[in-house]
């Protein structure tokens, strides 16, 4: 999976027009980040990678960057 | 033993997401909030308590199907929101609607888990011999515990109660069938509302709002919840709880006609369908114009996909409960 659509995915989950994240963006700058956005991330990532995200780490994200540091294709459930 | 009829009661005041969206614009409008929840509106209990909520539940059940009163040998209800810490809510739901003073009755403390929980105690008390005739009120006024200015919770609860007969004649078969239950008191800090039981009493300090990250306001009198800690959590938990009960029961999936869990928001519920494995048809979801009413809402579930034909006589169902507490159960039931 390729930057875009690892993007791509991020916009879905937060509901935002695609092509408006970029790997900068910082998360507290999205309205769309909220309890409801954070609940579409966590099952996104659960749903693709594998990955589940606990909530301290949830709050340890800052940037975009940050998930998509995440989000590895063949992780191994880091549940 | 058999569930014999299910009705149920929504306060009459409604909050739909326009007068959400009115109250937290511009950061969310409704169609984010439905998108997100599958809620539209929810039914709020104003002055109404608990155990009103319940006895119109119950006179509901009792007009629709005409079986007597006299004939209840046993009460349960479960909420959250008791009128007293004591006395009992169910004692005095017992004289509000009438019951013999022969009948038993106590409430339980249980939220999202509190049907299936409820059906196990019916199930428990006819297998014994104690009853034969078994109300059980599911009744909930969460939103009594919620502070106006957390959007986390507000657009997601309601209130509403169910009644469910349960009863018994030796000459028929037992349908409510192979039951799974789970706890964990870790998760105890992600629903809860902290203030207000004997652990911490209220007080001015208590009374004190604090605003969150996502700008939600509550106070420690208010009702808390940790969204993603709990999806995590039912993501953890209700996928292998389903896979138990089937091979318990020595089912598979396609084997359950109709799945009914407890109604919690309708992301989180796609997400465990997908996790899950269930098909779309077979997964009910409706939620719309309730909201998540605890443990209320699969009683209420069961009776508007009854209603909807989504049911049909001789169906298996499986109903899962998994929330607050963290407390969960699943079982499964002949319709």
């Amino acid at each position: 999976m390729n930057l875009e659509e690892k993007l791509s995915l991020i916009a879905e989950a937060l509901d935002i027009e695609p092509g408006t994240l970029k790997p900068e963006t910082r998360l507290e700058d999205l309205q769309e980040w909220d309890s409801l956005g954070m609940v579409s991330l966590i099952a996104m990532l659960d749903k693709h990678f594998s990955v589940r995200l606990q909530p301290e780490e949830i709050r340890a994200l800052v940037t975009v960057e940050d998930i998509l540091s995440r989000m590895k294709e063949g992780s191994v459930g880091e549940k | 033993m058999q569930i014999s009829h299910i009705s149920y009661y929504l306060p009459e005041k409604t909050i739909t997401n326009e007068d959400l969206a009115r109250e937290y614009e511009p950061d969310w409008n409704s169609k984010k909030i439905y998108k997100k929840t599958g809620i539209q509106s929810r039914h709020i209990a104003t002055t109404e308590t608990t155990s009103q909520l319940a006895a119109q539940a119950a006179e509901k059940l009792f007009s629709e199907s005409g079986f007597p009163k006299d004939k209840i040998d046993f009460l349960l209800l479960c909420t959250q929101s008791p009128d007293y810490f004591l006395p009992t809510t169910a004692c005095i739901v017992q004289d509000l609607i009438g019951l013999p003073t022969t009948c038993g009755a106590f409430d339980f403390n249980l939220g999202c888990s509190g049907f299936v929980y409820g059906l196990v105690i019916a199930k428990g008390l006819i297998r014994g011999g104690m009853a034969n005739n078994i109300l059980l009120l599911t009744v909930e006024t969460y939103t009594k515990h919620i502070h106006p200015k957390d959007k986390s919770v507000r657009t997601i609860f309601g209130d509403g109660a169910a009644a469910t007969l349960i009863t018994h004649k030796d000459s028929e078969p037992c349908k409510i069938g192979d039951f799974l239950f789970g706890t964990d008191g870790k998760g105890a800090k992600n629903l809860i509302v902290p203030a207000g039981g004997m652990a911490l009493p209220r007080s001015e300090e208590t009374a004190k709002e604090t605003v969150d990250e996502q700008g939600n306001m509550r106070s420690l009198n208010n009702l808390y919840m940790n969204g993603p800690a709990i999806f995590n959590f039912t993501l953890d938990t209700v996928p292998g709880t389903v896979k138990s009960l089937l091979k318990r029961a020595g089912m598979e999936i396609k084997d359950i006609d109709l799945y009914v869990f407890h109604q919690a928001n309708k992301f989180m519920l796609e997400s465990l369908r997908d996790k899950i494995g269930i098909p779309e048809d077979k997964f009910y979801i409706n939620m719309i114009d309730k909201g998540n009413t605890v443990s209320a809402t699969i009683p209420i579930a069961l009776k508007d996909a009854c209603d909807e034909g989504r049911i049909k006589r001789g169906y298996k169902l499986m109903l899962v409960g998994f929330g607050v507490g963290y407390s969960w159960a699943g079982c499964i039931v002949e319709w």
